[in-house]
């Protein structure tokens, strides 16, 4: 009986472990061992010849390989950090707001907050192309309503890449609001009435009693807005093609033009491995943050 | 109910609605944009981005049904997602069924090792994934784009099915059981009705991200006759003089099925949404 259902689990796990190692762990596998070869794209994987971490030295070092790269890196960094430091607190800013209206309005409200979602980034990116002209572009038309000179959005370095952040931000906030949200309503009434007869105003009732029992949803939200933002390439192919001199180059996009275009895929893959121990240590952070944080885990 | 609260009360949630109704206003912008460029021409959407149409005409709908053949375009995103969505939710259902209810030795271990898939950035490997699919006969072939849509989606689906399968009752399918069903009849038999609302879920979302995706088509498909809408789409951008009327209408055209989709199930989405960020 015991030893039957071992062999059924094991045959029902077959097709989705099956699916997920060759179509994602397999590549995965491959990048990190590609990292370490010279290796054009344009053949097969059986031509990679092994030059140990001289991808990597290349990408550390002065030439304009390793200064691209370092501005990539560098582009994708701030993409992902300012994302994440937008979209968190934003997120829980709107969740606050629309758990507390009960009022009819409330439903259609988060109607509209979530509808971003079902937007496809190429649409986003296409929309804001055209809110963000220079000249006469309608975000610069209603600042100038309100007195504010035009801004450069796209066209100037200085500005690209957070123009690029603030599209995403758009499309990601109702997400994220609904996750909020979800956390919000698992949290008992009871505590912020008892803290109300204690005398807590509601920035005491918010920083002891929202904010940590928040720390879950937090956690998952945060890890999958930087997952997320690593991974931005949409907005930047279609868009800005990488530029202003640089300025929107972020590592998704750069890892395809080297890898495909300039055919070294042992460069590209050295790179996605750089960006992925990042990601390792980033996520490492949040989760240690996390648990130093929360109440519950002893 | 808040017609019930004192008018001071009343009043101390009014930055609170404001604050919501600016937000409301950044969300609703660009949609405005994007509806009444549909239905203006390229030197229109330049001139007057902000402003109605002179003429509420469809001509770029006909445009970009007849130039972009967005037909065929619309019928490989519905292969592909539907393709998708079928495959995600019966194999996913059939590896949270053990993982979740039976006792396994190595059950956590493996759960975990899913859960972890959900971290895995695969964009980050797309040129290794374009050499594997070059050498699995996957390029340019719809099934190929099914295979690595179900593999992304797998570790949400099975995490989504685990949360609902792990609290159902143990005599669920003890009675099954005792009358010589086998696994796979009680699955199909007895869970997978009761666990309706996971199913929803992982259908929605895996619709959503799927219909929705641009950047595995245009590494996996360059015959024309196989591309999804979104790459159709992108392809009519960036040349020598884009059509931006025909692009939006075109954009309007994808966005269509699922829009009309949320507005149906909008509780259902938002709910489900908020399921899949609960960590329990």
């Amino acid at each position: 009986m015991q030893r039957s259902h071992q062999l059924s689990a094991a045959v029902m796990l077959a097709p989705a472990t099956g699916l997920l190692a060759t179509f994602i762990i397999l590549p995965m596998l491959l990048t990190i061992w590609l990292s370490f070869h010279s290796w054009s794209s344009q053949t097969g994987f059986e031509t990679a010849q092994f030059i140990g971490l001289q991808n990597f030295f290349d990408l550390a070092s002065s030439s304009s390989v390793g200064r691209d790269f370092k501005t990539a890196l560098g582009n994708t960094a701030f993409y992902t950090v300012l994302s994440v430091a937008i979209i968190l607190p934003l997120s829980v800013g709107l969740g606050l707001l629309v758990h507390q209206t009960i009022a009819p309005g409330g439903v259609v409200l988060r109607t509209i907050l979530f509808s971003t979602y079902m937007v496809p980034m190429i649409a986003v990116s296409l929309v804001f192309s055209k809110l963000y002209s220079p000249t006469e572009g309608p975000l610069n038309q209603m600042l100038g309503w309100i007195g504010v000179p035009p801004q450069t959005w796209l066209s100037a370095p200085q500005t690209a890449l957070v123009s690029i952040v603030l599209l995403n931000v758009w499309q990601q906030v109702g997400y994220f609001t609904v996750l909020a949200v979800a956390g919000l309503t698992q949290i008992p009434q009871s505590l912020f009435d008892a803290a109300k007869v204690d005398g807590a105003n509601a920035l005491q009732r918010f920083t002891s009693i929202t904010l940590p029992l928040l720390g879950n949803t937090l956690l998952f939200s945060a890890v999958i807005a930087v997952i997320n933002a690593v991974q931005v390439f949409e907005p930047v192919a279609l868009i800005t093609q990488g530029g202003p001199v640089n300025a929107t180059n972020v590592l998704t996009y750069h890892i395809r033009r080297v890898g495909i275009e300039r055919a070294q895929g042992g460069l590209g893959s050295a790179m996605a491995v750089t960006l992925m121990l990042a990601l390792i240590v980033a996520i490492t952070a949040l989760f240690a943050l996390a648990r130093a944080r929360s109440p519950r885990s002893a | 109910m808040s017609s019930a609260l004192h008018p001071a009360a009343q009043l101390a949630r009014l930055p609170g609605w404001v604050a919501l109704l600016l937000w409301t206003a950044v969300v609703v912008l660009p949609l405005y944009v994007l509806v009444v460029s549909c239905f203006k021409t390229t030197a229109e959407i330049y001139i007057n981005p902000m402003g109605l149409p002179a003429s509420w005409s469809p001509t770029n709908f006909i445009t970009a049904w007849h130039r972009a053949n967005l037909g065929q375009n619309l019928v490989n995103s519905l292969i592909v997602t539907v393709g998708a969505v079928v495959v995600t939710l019966l194999v996913s259902a059939m590896a949270a069924y053990p993982l979740s209810r039976f006792r396994l030795r190595w059950g956590t271990a493996m759960l975990g090792l899913f859960l972890v898939g959900i971290m895995l950035p695969i964009r980050l490997a797309s040129v290794e994934l374009f050499t594997l699919m070059a050498d699995l006969n996957l390029l340019d072939s719809l099934f190929g784009l099914v295979c690595v849509y179900v593999a992304i989606r797998i570790p949400f689906a099975i995490f989504i099915f685990a949360n609902f399968m792990r609290v159902l009752p143990r005599e669920l399918e003890e009675a099954a059981r005792l009358d010589g069903a086998n696994d796979l009849q009680i699955l199909f038999g007895i869970i997978l009705p009761v666990v309706m609302p996971a199913i929803s879920i992982v259908a929605i979302f895996t619709a959503i991200a799927v219909w929705n995706d641009f950047f595995f088509p245009l590494i996996f498909i360059f015959d024309n006759n196989l591309k999804t809408v979104p790459l159709a789409i992108t392809s009519f951008v960036g040349q020598f003089r884009t059509d931006w009327g025909m692009v939006f209408a075109a954009l309007a055209i994808s966005l269509a099925p699922v829009l009309a989709m949320y507005l149906v199930l909008a509780r259902q989405i938002r709910e489900g949404a908020g399921a899949g960020g609960v960590i329990t």
